[in-house]
């Protein structure tokens, strides 16, 4: 995948491939992100490969989905049909905070690099941008901001500070 | 006041410099229209009829006079001169340029204001009564609840992008409603309970708009500490179960009359039970400290001025009139509440001229401690005046133009710019504001027909708040022509409810015909001393009917 920010720095060489659809070919040697059904197909039929897993989340999807398998997870990518679509920054925070997933949580689709300080904020720690430009100015956004008024899966709020 | 320290002046600064970097990646291309319009409107920035329009945070409708001279300064360097105070307790700039928007922002961080979450799917602006803190009946003063709210949901990393617009208002006082708070995605009420601790109840789902709705209550007390871990078990709900389909359909009292109020308050409590004590819940040291902006001025220690005043009232009916109109009781003797009325004839509702913001700045620096406050209603207030100089504030006043004696009077129009400036309109909104104003400027009579609510939109929008008018103007479009449907009824109190249609729309021409009908009907049936509001409940649509659809013979 190219054009990835993880953990404030671009990844030139992620391995993780990202399963669109059954239509894409899943790699033996490299591991995946699948779609969650069909993540929950390969492992009812014990066709997962020794690799690390991962699965994304579509719009419609909840954490709660994921519950039984997240254990077994290194990586969960939120997917933006849209970017004006928030329900992945609520989403984010659950999986960090309600669930205690402390695997890679990624962006993945059409968000905007104006969205990623927030997004990080959120507990998601890496961003599959859609292109190089918008990598760059997503990575100059990651700290736009220096002071936060609200708690989030780093800080404590900030009247706890002052 | 609030003041901000250095923490919460790096937050507007630093918007201001994140929004100015968004702006030329905008202009030189790299965000396309539909990405730059999120953003925009995250700074308050509409792309309008004539121009863009900005609109500017009075965050509870609170200002002083620094403030106040900025705006008027800003209007006059990057604008026309006048701007426009709206029923969401925010003011708007009607013809800035895109290009200038960053600066009028570094102008407004300058003394400490901003347009953060004036617009867009996120939370905004919270809102009070604008007589919050002076009034006799207060439970607690709602405005550092409303502070404690700006700065939680300011730049809130989970809420910046939910499925539609959310406010939040909240009321201190248990005999009035002058926040709307059942017509509020979340409206808050100060209550205290059987052991005298301080608490909200709490409504969910009340709005205006396509689909007029009452909140409903779903909780009966929320100990104040949790307030900030609840707003967000309810936002969360919201963000992640709201429509999103569907932009009409996205607001959360849709989401609240789909589930049925139980059902998503059994939600928002499951979702509560995480948030519960967690990072959210808020300290006494922070209560405290910001409650301490909100502590009394240095009122002198006064008698009520009866004698005076009712010297001053036998030798000026005029004087008389506004005080009865336009001065409000105050919980501190000697003082008095002052409403300066800008609905005068020949200006459109809340419109403001740059000499107009100089001027009452002048009036608040006089005579109310610096401070003064923006209505619902569109018109300002200045809180803490000496009752022995009401008479010098009313002459004051008077030379500016500002005292006007209507205030809750049928001229005291509530009204959205409608089709004059706004690309959204159906209909214009402002002349017919003006044909009944000027139609009813005898006040004499005005004072006769007492208290009546009239509400003016130019669309579905409500921006004017028809549908809670007692009288309520909509303007419609039919095969591109331009009409008005009149509703009567609605009350945005403590009695909230939603106004019934009369009828078929009418003519622009027709309306103030149709309002001189509809308040002689009123004329006719009230018993003594009966309010415009409780006839109307108490005789119903059917007199109001036949008389302003009656067939000339
Ligand atoms: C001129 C540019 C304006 C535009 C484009 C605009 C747009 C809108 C839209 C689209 C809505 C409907 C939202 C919904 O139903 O979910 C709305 C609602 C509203 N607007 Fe405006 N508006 C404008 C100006 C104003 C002004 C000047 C005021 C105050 C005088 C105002 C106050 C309100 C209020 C109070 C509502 C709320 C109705 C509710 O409670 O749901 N707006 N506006
Ligand atoms: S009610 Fe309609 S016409 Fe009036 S300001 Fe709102 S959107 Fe514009």
């Amino acid at each position: 995948m190219q054009n990835l920010i993880k953990n404030g720095a671009l990844q030139p060489d992620d391995a993780w491939v990202l399963i669109v659809d059954e239509a894409t070919t899943a790699p033996t040697d490299a591991p995946a992100i699948w779609p969650l059904q069909q993540y929950l197909v390969q492992r009812q039929s014990g066709q997962l490969s020794g690799q690390p897993h991962g699965v994304w989340l579509n719009e419609e999807q909840m954490v709660d989905e994921l519950a039984e398998v997240l254990d077994e997870l290194a990586l969960v990518a939120l997917h933006f049909p849209k970017f004006a679509d928030g329900r992945s920054f609520s989403k984010a925070r659950l999986l960090r905070e309600r669930l205690s997933f402390t695997g890679e949580i990624r962006a993945v689709g059409d968000f905007l690099p104006d969205q990623v300080d927030y997004l990080a904020r959120c507990g998601v720690d890496a961003f599959a941008c859609r292109n190089e430009q918008e990598a760059n100015t997503a990575l100059s956004m990651l700290d736009t901001f220096s002071v936060h008024y609200q708690s989030d899966t780093h800080q404590t709020p900030l009247f706890q500070q002052r | 006041m609030y003041v901000y320290d250095s923490f919460d002046q790096k937050v507007v600064d630093e918007r201001v410099a994140q929004f100015r970097e968004q702006t030329e990646r905008y202009l030189d291309g790299q965000l396309a229209d539909e990405e730059f319009l999120p953003l925009r409107l995250q700074n308050g920035l509409y792309i309008q009829r004539h121009a863009p329009m900005l609109r500017i945070a009075i965050p509870y409708g609170l200002l002083d006079s620094t403030k106040l001279r900025k705006l008027a300064e800003l209007t006059e360097t990057f604008d026309k001169g006048y701007a426009h105070f709206t029923t969401r307790q925010n003011i708007q700039f009607n013809w800035p340029a895109l290009e200038d928007v960053p600066d009028i922002l570094a102008g407004l961080a300058q003394v400490q204001m901003h347009a953060i979450q004036t617009s867009g799917n996120c939370i905004r602006n919270t809102t009070t009564d604008q007589f919050a803190g002076v009034l006799r009946d207060e439970i607690a003063d709602p405005r550092p609840w409303c502070e404690l709210i700006r700065q939680w949901s300011t730049l809130h990393p989970e809420f910046a992008f939910l499925p539609r617009k959310f406010k939040i208002a909240v009321n201190g006082s248990p005999s009035s409603d002058r926040a709307a708070v059942r017509f509020h995605d979340i409206g808050l009420e100060l209550v205290r309970n059987d052991v005298n601790e301080l608490g909200f109840r709490v409504f969910v789902g009340g709005g205006l708009g396509r689909t007029p709705l009452v909140g409903q209550l779903i909780r009966e007390f929320l100990p104040t500490q949790h307030l900030l871990s609840y707003l967000e078990a309810i936002l969360r709900v919201y963000n992640l179960l709201g429509r999103r389909d569907n932009k009409y359909k996205a607001r959360i009292k849709i989401l609240v009359k789909a589930l049925g109020a139980d059902a998503f308050r059994d939600k928002v409590e499951a979702e509560w039970t995480y948030l519960k004590d967690g990072a959210a819940t808020l300290t006494e040291a922070e209560v405290n400290r910001v409650a301490a902006h909100f502590i009394d001025p240095d009122y002198a220690s006064l008698d009520d001025a009866d004698a005076l005043l009712a010297q001053q009232k036998v030798d000026n009916p005029a004087f008389a009139q506004w005080l009865s109109r336009n001065v409000h009781l105050h919980k501190k003797p000697g003082y008095a509440a002052v409403t300066l009325s800008i609905k005068k004839l020949g200006y459109a509702p809340g419109d403001c001229t740059a000499d107009q913001m100089r001027s009452v700045a002048q009036l608040a620096d006089e005579f109310s401690f610096g401070e003064l406050r923006v209505s619902h209603e569109q018109n300002l207030i200045l809180a803490d005046v000496r009752q022995d100089r009401l008479f010098d504030l009313w002459e004051a006043a008077k030379l500016v133009g500002l005292a006007t004696a209507n205030i809750g009077t049928l001229s005291d129009v509530i009204c959205c710019p409608g089709g004059d400036y706004c690309a959204l309109a159906n209909a214009k909104s402002i002349p017919i504001a003006e044909s009944i104003q000027s139609r009813f400027d005898d006040l004499d009579y005005l004072y006769d027909l007492g208290d009546i609510d009239l509400n003016i939109s130019g669309c579905m929008n409500a921006c004017g708040h028809h549908h809670i008018g007692n009288i309520g103007i909509l303007g419609v479009d039919k095969k591109g022509e331009e009409f008005y449907q009149v509703s009567l009824g609605g009350d945005s109190g403590q009695n909230a409810r939603v106004g019934k249609i009369l009828g078929p729309s009418f003519n622009a021409d027709d309306i103030p015909d149709v309002v001189d009908k509809i308040v002689q009907v009123y004329v006719d049936h009230r018993h003594q001393d009966e309010l415009f509001a409780d006839t109307v409940e108490r005789v119903g649509l059917e007199p109001f009917k036949e008389r302003v659809y009656a067939k000339s013979h």
